[in-house]
């Protein structure tokens, strides 16, 4: 790289969170005095100007990493003072995949709100700056910070639609347990700090080094890594999600489903190499038992779940809730094959996932209902947002050649060469059964199949409120005049809301034509999980072992076994979907949904249940943490 | 001391948790929320404190100044406070909002009405 090149990328890294930064703040300031159609075009081409700096970035920092500091306060003598930001392949390209999705979700913007005040736009702009914070910075009180500026704009973006209670109860479950998981990171990072001296994610890992862990590190992880999974809404610290998720807006559900929840697990991740890892006694392959064990647990409950919604945009929720399992199986494996994998499926599922929320985006707009059963058969005459519904639940199965099944190859192989082949069952599995339900909502609402009133309802359905926005006339009289989204008419739907879901899809399918996406993601993961070369990178070789050469383990050809067992996905995907709709095949529903009202009713919407189990879940996870790290 | 100290950021923190899960009232809550929240700046300066340390300020110092207590705790502590007054703003703001559009501050209620 030469010299010209490096002072010009260098500026590209603060750029990249001081432009939406910047312009937020001066978007919340001066918006009254724009034109409302200036406010929504400059909120745009911030958007995507900051997913273009951080693409240069993944661009740039491909094979070694790009260390940025504050100030010029460099390291000396192996000693770190400054603050830093550390970018990675991984990290860039997770930030750029949220600068993408904030660009999608205003140009849906145009046409949702009747006015979407400067507010909504400068709320969404901080989003982006705080996730591009996190993905990059290279501190831990940094990370703690942009954690928490992701969380309180997600809170108001959720609360956005204050006239209607849903909303307001899913902000205040979201606020309060995601506020209590803040103050968990808090004080684990105070623990390390008591520890160490430093507040630097490489220098601690180097304080750490060789060392065993005591019961200051035990809790110390325990905090950390309970409060980052919450954010990922792993279970049991999910129950916020499904709340927060079915009654937000759905432009703020994209950047929420596509990369708010996957930023947890990115820290969890990114805190373990970094800090952790190099403790002795070799924790590796316990604490892969733990975190496998967690990701299967989440995928299974979601994806149960998915299929017993019929509210819309809870059962894209409880999909959520499926993937971030898988992706925390793929990450936990901890070789770079399964964080490669998971990354892909992230990209992959996360384009696809913001796809269907905003198709049921559209349909609500045009039906002012987001109820599976209610809508029976409503679909007429809005047949590309169905063709774009249904060509992302088989996108979520794994349909090749789009990218999240090269991600599913890479997790599957990861899987295999950990010695866990029957990993691959449990993910089809749990792939299956949630893309099913979207499956099952699209063939319903797009072509009249299956029962009007389905017959799970009659079972008790008390956490399906179903249909959010009823009766337009009153709901219009409830919200404030100037925040309200348009109740349902009948007229075309508008094309700044029917394309992006399509460009969406069309980006999943460009990345997955795209030769040598799977090498690119391996070795940007090998070059996230090696510490030594992290260190060397940030504090210099006083800090130990010099630039070690990354190895990046070969990826797997793409395999014709590869191909089919995708397909084979695919198809038991339509099966299920068409037995989950057969009127013959309705004692069996009722019997299976009978099977899990036990875990229905757990999901209780109750606050104070939720703040229950997230203690519970800390307490197990110091338990789990002095297994693994002892 | 120390120990004492710890056993408050405990003590703190839980009985926080605690009021949390029992709550009936939203007020009540948000202030269950900001009294776990003292429990880590606590946890914090804690941390940072020296005995016998003076304030980390360091112009016009005496010829033997003697040990300072530590000025990154205290800084990341005042953060912590921002971030609280934040969420506590917050969350009053949306207890407001439920108020008036449920007519009451029961947290349980809330969810009756979402029905």
């Amino acid at each position: 790289m030469t010299g010209v090149n490096f002072v010009s990328t260098s500026a590209v890294i603060p750029a990249s969170v001081v432009v939406p930064l910047g312009a937020a703040a001066l978007m919340a300031g001066f918006s009254r005095f724009l034109p409302r159609r200036a406010r929504d075009l400059i909120a745009i081409a911030v958007a995507v100007a900051t997913t273009t700096l951080t693409l240069i970035l993944m661009a740039a920092s491909a094979g070694h990493p790009m260390i940025y500091w504050f100030s010029g306060w460099r390291p000396a003598a192996g000693m770190v003072i400054g603050i830093d930001y550390a970018v990675g392949p991984l990290g860039a390209g997770m930030a750029s995949l949220a600068g993408l999705l904030a660009s999608a979700a205003l140009v849906y913007c145009l046409r949702y709100f009747d006015s979407a005040r400067g507010r909504h736009h400068a709320l969404v702009l901080i989003f982006l700056a705080a996730s591009v914070d996190f993905c990059l910075t290279g501190d831990l009180f940094n990370l703690f910070v942009a954690f928490e500026l992701v969380a309180v704009t997600a809170f108001a973006l959720t609360a956005y639609n204050a006239g209607h209670p849903a909303p307001l109860q899913g902000a205040i479950n979201f606020a309060v347990t995601n506020s209590l998981g803040g103050m968990c990171v808090l004080m684990g990072v105070g623990f390390l700090y008591a520890r160490t001296g430093s507040l630097n994610l490489a220098q601690i890992g180097q304080a750490l080094a060789g060392h065993h862990a005591d019961g200051l590190i035990v809790v110390a992880f325990a905090l950390l890594a309970g409060g980052f999974l919450v954010k990922a809404a792993v279970v049991p610290f999910h129950f916020w999600l499904p709340d927060a998720y079915g009654s937000a807006p759905i432009p703020v559900c994209v950047l929420f489903a596509g990369v708010m929840s996957e930023l947890g697990l990115f820290a969890v991740i990114r805190v373990w190499d970094t800090v952790f890892s190099g403790l002795a006694g070799d924790p590796g392959p316990r604490m892969r038992a733990v975190l496998l064990g967690l990701g299967i647990l989440t995928a299974l409950v979601g994806a149960v779940m998915a299929l017993a919604q019929i509210h819309l945009k809870r059962m894209l929720a409880f999909v959520t809730v499926s993937h971030l399992g898988i992706y925390l199986i793929g990450a936990g494996l901890l070789t770079p094959l399964g964080l490669a994998g998971a990354s892909l499926l992230v990209i992959g599922d996360g384009l696809a996932k913001s796809a269907l929320f905003l198709g049921v985006g559209v349909v609500q707009h045009q039906r002012a209902s987001v109820s599976e059963t209610k809508l029976r058969g409503a679909g007429r005459g809005l047949a590309v947002t169905g063709v774009t519904v249904a060509l992302g639940a088989l996108v979520l199965a794994d349909l090749p050649p789009f990218v999240s099944a090269a991600g599913h190859g890479l997790l599957v192989d990861a899987a295999d060469r950990a010695g866990l082949p029957w990993m691959e069952i449990v993910i089809a599995l749990c792939v299956v059964t949630s893309s099913a339900a979207v499956l099952r909502a699209a063939g319903r609402i797009w072509l009249g199949w299956g029962a009007s009133e389905s017959p799970e309802r009659d079972s008790g359905t008390e956490d399906d409120p179903g249909d959010e926005s009823n009766p337009a006339g009153t709901e219009a009289a409830a919200r404030g005049p100037g925040e309200r989204e348009r109740p349902g008419r009948r007229k075309r739907a508008p094309l700044t809301m029917v394309l992006p879901p399509l460009a969406l899809l069309a980006i999943g399918l460009g990345l997955g034509l795209t030769s040598g996406i799977e090498e690119h993601a391996v070795s940007a993961a090998a070059a996230f999980s090696d510490r030594a070369a992290y260190v060397a990178a940030v504090i210099g070789p006083h800090g130990g072992s010099a630039a070690a050469r990354i190895s990046v383990p070969a990826s797997p050809p793409v395999s014709v076994g590869g191909v089919l067992t995708d397909l084979g996905q695919v198809l038991a995907v339509l099966c299920v979907a068409a037995i989950a709709l057969d009127r013959r095949a309705a004692r069996l529903r009722r019997v299976l949904s009978a099977g899990i009202g036990w875990l229905r009713r757990l999901h209780s919407g109750l606050v104070g249940d939720q703040v229950t189990w997230l203690a519970a879940g800390l307490a197990v996870l110091a338990a789990l943490g002095l297994v693994a790290l002892r | 001391m120390s120990v004492l100290a710890y056993g408050v950021v405990a003590w703190l923190f839980l009985i926080g948790l605690y009021g949390v899960v029992t709550s009936r009232n939203l007020i009540h809550m948000v202030v269950c929320v900001s009294v776990a929240q003292s429990a880590t700046d606590v946890l914090l300066l804690e941390i940072g404190y020296r005995a016998g340390g003076h304030a980390p300020v360091f112009v016009s110092l005496p010829a033997h100044p003697g040990p300072a207590v530590d000025a990154v705790t205290q800084a990341l502590a005042l953060t912590d406070v921002v971030v609280g007054a934040t969420v506590t703003a917050l969350l009053l703001a949306l207890a407001v909002q439920v108020h008036k559009r449920a007519g009451t501050l029961d947290p349980d209620a809330l969810r009756a009405t979402k029905e």
